[in-house]
Parts: structure tokens; C-alpha cells; sequence
């Protein structure tokens, strides 16, 4: 007999009160496979086991409701999730298993008697994508975070003396960074109204075309503010491919070491360094 | 780790030429060039795959070792389906650039290298060989 309108099998009793009978059996069969399948050492058990209780009383709120969309409070809790296990590392595909998994296991409680609400399974699918969303959103949050802050703990000025300010600069100095160090070695100056700065070129693995034209706009605008650059630690096989490259900063004061470009500013400051007696 | 060489990179936005030049320090570290040799390396490969960037926003480079002549070396060869160059003759002078650069990336590519090809057409694209022989 074909009966369309009631989903339960038994007829009589409705979905959410038999997931709510079951509740500590199903709990436990789900905790059981995620044990086995999960295989997340980075997130302790108590977490688990607190995450699926939660997420579970919310799916059979939601199905008692009627309701095929996620309420606020099933969104954030899924969120939640999704961040915690972002933060430890988890994969998508790990995240995804954790919500997908208790399709899993109702499927297998149920297997002949199964309470095949449709709206069971489109709740659960919604909770995944959901979860999903929630993850890469974190995720991207992460790597937007670490990159600003890369972008910060890249941009160093040191005073080196009264005056002298030191910016070593490491790694590739690209526009964005080029930008970045221009904007803060500006204010530095301003700030601390020093007359000299020594940009230190020792970790930058090549200098190009535009590595040398941002150095050139960069000397440029402290000139306008009334301090000299002088480029340090270009190497002898930087400064031979410089040279090869037709790169031409004869206007700028250069030397070999962070050392002597200190030097030259005591030199230009009158500061002469004295062995004591 | 060491990738495999020939190795083809995609070369789309500013971020991909940091990879292109660890895969070039890289291909070059494994033939033992010199530290001189290998920042030219590096050096004109970050300045053809800017270019690649600048006026073709989207392209590849092919990383491979060159043999003949009892020498060997290494080949990188910069392909995009760019605008093309009108003037190569222009182009490779010093000091002439259509963009905003000091229009010495070709020209200085150019002097860095053993050998060096371009052939570029004008709606079809440019295509650039830079060949350094180990010494």
C-alpha cells in the first residue's frame, strides 16, 4: 500500500519523537563511528561528544518546527564547529564526514523501519554545506590575518641611533610590500624627525628592474622629507647582475654593509666613534 | 623536495613569480651553477615573468635543461597569448618601455643571458627563450 502523506514507517509515530527515544543509542552509535572514521587526534573526544548531542537535539527541533531551513541557533553551533575544527587543523572533507556521518548512521539504525522524512535529509545536507561554508570562511579569515600580519613583522624600522633609522628589508619586495615599507618608514621619519636611513637590502634574494625602481621611489620620498637613504648589504653577485641589468643608482648612497652605511652617516653627522683609553 | 624538471609554470597574477623563481633556484641549484650565475638566473626569470604579468596577465614558463656542445644549462622558456610587442626592435633597447617600468626587463634579460630569442606577434602573443650555459 502506497502512502504518500505519512513518512514514518510505523504511521503512528512521528520522526522526531522516535529520534528523540533513541536519542542515547544513536548518540552513541554516532560517537562510536566517528571514533572509527574521523581519526582527528588534534580534537578531544569531550568536544566530539558534546558537538554531536548538540547538533543532533537541533535536527530533531528543527524537524519537530517543520522547518526546512537552519535556525539561528543551529547556524552558529555549526559554525562553531566548523571554526574549532579549522583552528585544529581538520580537513574540509574531515569536517564534512563529522555532519554527513549521522546520514550514516540513521541509515543504519533504521535501516527497514527508517523514519525517511525528506526533510530529515535536506536538513542534514543543509547542516554540511553549512559547516562547509562556515570552514572555508575561517579559513580565509586565517590566511588573511597571517598575511597582514606577514606584511606588518615585514615592515621593521629600527632606530639605530639618534637620527638613524634601520629598515632591513627581507625576503621580495614586491608593490604591496615596496608600499607597505615607503608608508611606514615615511611616518617613522616624521615621527622620530631622523635625517638618515639605512634600507637593507642583505634578504632580498634579487633585485629587478622593479626591486630597484621601488628602492629608487622609496629614496625618492624621504629625500622630499629631508632625510638621505643610504641602500645597504647589496652582495657582490646582486650588485654584478645590477649592473648586467643596466640598473643605474649612482644618485643613491650605497654600501656593502649595514656597518659602513653606519659609518657614513656618523660621518655626515659629524659623529666620530672613539676607542676608549 | 625537488620538483621535476621540465617543469611548466603558470604565470597569472604578482603572486605566481615567487614560485616561478624558487622553481628556477631550484632547477639551477640542481645543474651547481655559481651564486652569480644563479641570481642572474633568478633575476631575469622574475623579470620575464613580469612582464608576462604586466602586459599579458596570463602565461607560462617551461623550466628545462639544455645540453649540446659538451655543456649544459638550463632553458626557460616564457610564453603568453598577450597583446604581443609591435616595435621588438624598440623593445629591446634600454630605457624604452610602454608601461610604467624603467624599460630595461628585456634589454637586461637579454645581457644576463648566453642565448636569448623573442618572437612576438602583434594579437597572437610573445613568446621569450633565455638560455644560461653552466661554466
Amino acid at each position: 500500500m502506497l502512502d504518500t502523506d505519512t513518512h514514518t514507517d510505523t504511521g503512528t509515530e512521528p520522526a522526531p519523537a522516535l529520534l528523540r527515544r533513541d536519542r542515547q543509542e544513536t548518540l552513541r552509535a554516532w560517537n562510536e563511528y566517528l571514533d572509527r572514521e574521523l581519526r582527528a587526534p588534534h580534537i578531544d573526544r569531550r568536544t566530539v561528544v558534546e558537538f554531536c548531542s548538540s547538533l543532533f537535539d537541533g535536527l530533531v527541533e528543527a524537524l519537530e518546527s517543520g522547518r526546512t531551513t537552519l535556525s539561528d541557533d543551529l547556524q552558529s553551533l555549526l559554525s562553531a564547529l566548523s571554526v574549532e575544527f579549522a583552528e585544529r587543523g581538520l580537513t574540509p572533507s574531515q569536517t564534512a564526514t563529522f555532519v554527513f556521518s549521522l546520514k550514516h548512521v540513521l541509515n543504519e539504525r533504521y535501516e527497514n523501519t527508517a523514519p525517511t522524512v525528506v526533510g530529515l535529509h535536506k536538513l542534514i545536507d543543509a547542516m554540511g554545506l553549512h559547516s562547509m561554508d562556515a570552514f572555508i570562511g575561517r579559513r580565509e579569515q586565517i590566511i588573511r590575518r597571517q598575511s597582514q600580519e606577514l606584511l606588518d613583522l615585514s615592515v621593521p624600522v629600527v632606530p639605530l641611533w639618534e637620527g638613524i633609522l634601520s629598515l632591513p628589508i627581507i625576503g621580495t619586495l614586491d608593490s604591496t610590500r615596496a608600499q607597505a615599507i615607503t608608508e611606514k618608514l615615511l611616518s617613522e621619519i616624521a615621527r622620530t624627525g631622523s635625517r638618515y636611513a639605512l634600507l637593507d637590502i642583505s634578504g632580498v634574494p634579487t633585485v629587478d628592474t622593479q626591486t630597484a625602481q621601488h628602492l629608487a621611489k622609496t629614496v625618492a620620498a624621504a629625500r622630499l622629507m629631508g632625510a638621505e637613504c643610504v641602500i645597504t648589504g647589496i652582495r657582490p653577485a646582486i650588485a654584478q647582475v645590477m649592473v648586467a641589468l643596466g640598473i643605474n643608482l649612482s644618485n643613491i648612497a650605497t654600501r656593502f654593509s649595514l656597518a659602513e652605511g653606519l659609518r657614513y652617516c656618523f660621518d655626515r653627522l659629524n659623529l666620530s666613534v672613539v676607542r676608549g683609553s | 623536495m625537488t620538483e621535476q624538471v621540465p617543469q611548466t609554470l603558470r604565470i597569472d597574477d604578482e603572486a605566481s613569480l615567487p614560485a616561478v623563481r624558487r622553481a628556477v633556484d631550484e632547477a639551477g641549484r640542481s645543474l651547481g651553477f655559481g651564486l652569480v650565475d644563479q641570481t642572474k638566473l633568478m633575476t631575469a626569470a622574475s623579470e620575464l615573468a613580469r612582464n608576462i604579468v604586466l602586459y599579458a596577465w596570463d602565461g607560462k614558463v617551461t623550466i628545462e635543461h639544455s645540453a649540446g656542445a659538451g655543456r649544459r644549462g638550463l632553458r626557460l622558456t616564457f610564453e603568453d597569448g598577450g597583446p604581443g610587442i609591435s616595435d621588438l626592435e624598440r623593445a629591446m633597447q634600454d630605457g624604452y618601455s610602454t608601461g610604467k617600468g624603467m624599460g630595461l626587463g628585456l634589454p637586461g634579460a637579454k645581457r644576463l643571458a648566453h642565448e636569448f630569442f623573442i618572437d612576438s606577434k602583434p594579437g597572437i602573443g610573445t613568446r621569450v627563450v633565455f638560455v644560461l650555459w653552466r661554466r
